[in-house]
């Protein structure tokens, strides 16, 4: 220790020129106040030239001194004067490397104080109210240092151990890759940061203690020296990656019975298969979906929770869903097909639509709808010269025809994907609402909440309109009837239209808060959703035939698709309790919801 | 017990071996100068022996401890002039003095200051700025200074004059006759040596081809002339070449009572003494026949 201390001293008593050159720079941040443009602000200057001309000289000094601290002696055969002398290899790298990082933060503070003395409150608002600068300048002259050390060991020795350290440090980057990418993909970007932070203090921690290794063993010869540094090194981080690929190993095998949080479930019309995703117990924000059989309780694992425009095929077989490209590059998203990447690229601001039979799947890129082959992944067609703006929905009234609707002006487009050949036409209607637009099960007709019309969907020409009245939720049915409950005095009242927009019933419902219409069941059933439970509405005859207390859902998704979902008489449907937990239960019967896991 | 102990020391860079199965022994007290060619492997047998390189095979002990696990401890016994000038070149002479004194537990600064008033060097001279000979210098009364038990000197008067090869001598000898000193030299220097070693290594493509007494070397190695051709002599010739109608040999067993046979059989025939130089040529020099 005396040994350290002693070479401590001594490096810092070498550096006086370096010091005296540092005192000189104070000044500078003093003489640009006399600028011209200076004037009338000379503290804010000050603060501001004084704060970057540290920063900048600490990290220059401290990159300069990773350098000469060992590896310049071992490249100019100098190294020899210090293993001649009764001073241990910790005790070397201790007194070199203190005295390195103490000359940086010591320049760093001979530029800083003075401005800082001077301009005080300018100082203040600059560097210590704002984000944390002047501290993450301390921690990069920190890494600069042994991370220069680290790169002037491999690269200066000559050593044909350069190479293999690059395929380490590829085999390096690949883990590092195929370790964040299921948890960036899983939405865990709290828990990444948390893991980037541990591999770094690690990867700190192991350059640190590494070159005590390179002088025990490696000593005054720079490739030896080269080759014990990359024989501890390298098994470090073989290490920390492990360790890291291990606790991602733990985060991703997640069950369904770990979920405390349930994020999002996606339910198709038919088939026992529903995706849940939510967050798992101990885990951070990292989110885990499962495909679950509702029947028998097993469940797939998704490797890639739906970050985009989930959507299910009309049998059930097929889901998809959209994510960042390679989980990095938030301008791009990739194309999932029950959990497996399609290799088809869209661009962010993409919603999507399925074919009833999954085979098909259309995207809107703003001014573009570009139609896919699930199962090739080629381009089955595509139109341009849409206005993002006014762009409302679209669906697959064949696996052949994509139906698009715009609304301002109201026009209807369609594509067909045989003849590749895109035809418009111009409603009467001048626009229709964004939202509120739903269209029948065949996609002949729609509706038109707000102004409460019914529409025919291929030609935009009016059916009919409806009793004037302010619906907050509606939706055309499969069948082109119409379900409107407008709230008013504590209750809501349901109106049920037929077809021709001629009015059948009314129901009033006690409680109005959270009203929702989730869904249909064939045979003329439409499931509402409120804050106290679920409702299943017989429309034939107006009146409930189920009530479900204590469980919604299933809910509705956010669709480019306008037709409301349709379930099979005999699905059963899955809900989530009040306390999150989720539970399937039966539109008919008596039967109280049983728990899904 | 011998201050350095090398058994079978075998240094290798890659696939090239610098020093090859080396065994030798320095006794306490003694002058051991270890000679070789250019690239014979001598600074790497140093660095070996001084703990600074892993040899690949072999074991190396100072003092009767293991050097590669012991060095900094055993440096505090040892004095090193290396042969690279390799102490920081931007440190003050008196910087270097003021280390060293915080270092070694036994550091005389009057000896220092002694040797460098005697060397005429500043002490607010920068190593680099001084000269070749003052760096050796300056490097001597640093390994003098901590009163070492041994003294490893690699090549000292390397690139020296003939008036600073002789003060550095000089130093070394008045410190080994005051403290009894160890000395491991290796030097080109062979006919200042000779005055000053006790024994002589020589060192031949990694391997120590010579180990002995430097008296027992001059008595062993003899340059004989004879008529006759070059089987004729029943000892053993390091070298032998055709010398006028007759053949010079340089024999490395030379045997009076031998010789003194040898010269009744054959009509002419002469022995003379060799120098250090020449041992070191007939032994170190290329092969002649």
């Amino acid at each position: 220790m005396n040994a350290a201390l002693a070479l401590f001293t001594y490096e810092l008593r070498a550096k006086s020129r370096l010091f005296i050159g540092c005192a000189v720079l104070a000044v500078v941040p003093f003489l640009a106040t006399l600028l011209p443009s200076a004037r009338g602000n000379a503290r804010d200057v000050v603060a501001m030239v004084g704060g970057f001309l540290a920063i900048i000289i600490g990290l220059t000094i401290a990159a300069m001194m990773s350098r000469a601290a060992i590896v310049n002696e071992l490249v100019e055969r100098r190294m020899s004067f210090w293993f001649a002398k009764p001073i241990r290899p910790a005790a070397l790298w201790l007194g070199k490397a203190s005295a390195a990082l103490v000359t940086s933060v010591l320049c760093f503070t001979m530029i800083a104080v003075p401005a800082m003395l001077f301009a005080g409150p300018a100082w203040k608002h600059l560097w210590t109210d704002g984000p944390p600068v002047l501290a993450a300048a301390a921690f990069g002259m920190v890494w600069l240092f042994l991370l220069g050390h680290t790169v002037n060991t491999v690269t200066r020795s000559r050593s044909l151990l350069l190479a293999l350290d690059f395929c380490f440090l590829l085999i390096a980057a690949g883990a590092l890759v195929l370790i964040a990418r299921p948890v960036l993909l899983g939405g865990g970007t709290a828990v990444l940061k948390r893991l980037v932070f541990a591999i770094v203090g690690g990867l700190l921690v192991v350059a640190a203690i590494a070159p005590v290794w390179q002088l025990r063993h490696g000593r005054a010869d720079i490739r030896r020296s080269h080759a014990a540094f990359s024989r501890f090194f390298w098994p470090c981080i073989g290490v920390i990656l492990l360790l890291a690929g291990g606790y991602v190993a733990w985060l991703v095998s997640a069950t369904p019975g770990d979920l405390r949080e349930i994020l999002e479930v996606a339910q198709p019309p038919r088939g026992p298969k529903v995706l849940v995703t939510g967050n798992p117990a101990n885990r951070g924000d990292y989110h885990a979906t499962f495909i679950i059989d509702t029947a028998t309780g097993r469940y797939d694992r998704v490797s890639t929770p739906p970050w985009w425009g989930l959507e299910s095929s009309k049998d059930g077989k097929t889901f998809a869903w959209l994510q960042p490209s390679g989980g990095f590059r938030a301008r791009q998203l990739e194309l999932y097909v029950n959990g497996r990447a399609t290799g088809i690229l869209t661009s962010l601001s993409s919603r999507m639509v399925l074919s009833d039979d999954g085979t098909r799947l259309a995207t809107d890129s703003g001014s573009t709808v570009t139609v896919y082959d699930v199962a090739t992944g080629r381009i089955a067609g595509s139109a341009a010269g849409f206005d993002p703006r006014s762009q409302a929905s679209m669906y697959f009234v064949t696996s052949d025809l994509l139906r698009i609707i715009e609304t301002t002006p109201l026009r209807i487009a369609e594509l067909d994907l045989r003849t590749r050949r895109l035809t418009r036409t111009e409603s009467p209607l001048p626009a229709a609402p964004r939202n509120g637009l739903t269209v029948s099960g065949d996609g002949t007709r729609m509706f038109l909440r707000g102004k409460n019309m019914i529409v025919d969907a291929r030609s935009g020409t009016i059916l009919a309109a409806l009793e004037p009245a302010r619906y907050n939720v509606a939706s055309m049915l499969h069948d082109g009837s119409v379900v409107a409950a407008a709230s008013a005095n504590g209750t809501a009242h349901v109106h049920i239209y037929g077809p021709g927009g001629e009015h059948r019933h009314e129901l009033t419902l006690p409680e109005t808060p959270g009203l929702w219409i989730t869904g249909e069941v064939e045979g003329g059933k439409v499931l509402l959703a409120t804050r106290r439970g679920m409702l299943v509405v017989d429309v034939n005859r107006g009146t409930i035939v189920r009530r479900v207390d204590g469980v919604r859902g299933p809910m509705p998704r956010f669709s480019a698709d306008p037709r409301l979902i349709r379930y099979a008489a005999d699905q059963e449907l899955v809900g989530r309790t009040e306390d999150g937990k989720l539970v399937v239960w039966k539109h008919e019967g008596r039967a109280e919801a049983r728990p899904l896991l | 017990m011998s201050v350095i102990a090398a058994d079978g020391v075998t240094v290798r860079y890659g696939k090239k071996t610098a020093v090859d199965g080396v065994t030798l022994s320095v006794a306490p007290g003694s002058v051991y100068a270890l000679l070789g060619r250019n690239g014979a492997g001598k600074s790497s047998l140093v660095r070996a022996l001084l703990g600074m390189l892993q040899p690949a095979r072999g074991r190396v002990t100072l003092f009767g401890e293991d050097v590669w696990q012991h060095r900094a401890r055993l440096m505090d016994r040892i004095g090193v002039v290396s042969e690279e000038a390799d102490a920081p070149p931007d440190a003050r002479v008196r910087d270097l003095a003021w280390l060293s004194a915080r270092m070694y537990s036994r550091w005389t600064q009057g000896a220092f200051d002694g040797r460098i008033d005697r060397f005429g060097i500043s002490r607010n001279a920068r190593y680099g700025d001084l000269s070749k000979g003052q760096k050796k210098q300056v490097a001597l009364a640093l390994a003098l200074a901590t009163s070492p038990e041994l003294l490893v000197l690699d090549d000292p008067t390397l690139g020296l004059d003939v008036v600073a090869r002789k003060s550095l001598f000089e130093e070394v000898i008045a410190d080994m006759a005051e403290r009894g000193l160890t000395v491991l030299i290796t030097t080109h220097d062979l006919s200042a040596i000779e005055t000053l070693a006790d024994r002589i290594g020589v060192i031949k493509d990694g391997k120590l081809v010579l180990d002995d007494e430097l008296e027992a070397l001059k008595l062993r190695f003899r340059r004989v002339r004879y008529a006759g051709a070059p089987a004729a002599l029943a000892m053993t010739a390091a070298s032998s070449r055709a010398w006028g109608s007759g053949t010079e040999a340089i024999v490395t067993d030379y045997d009076d009572v031998a010789f003194e046979r040898f010269r009744r059989e054959t009509e002419t025939s002469e022995s003379t003494p060799m120098t250090l130089e020449e041992i070191f040529i007939s032994v170190a020099g290329e092969e002649q026949r």
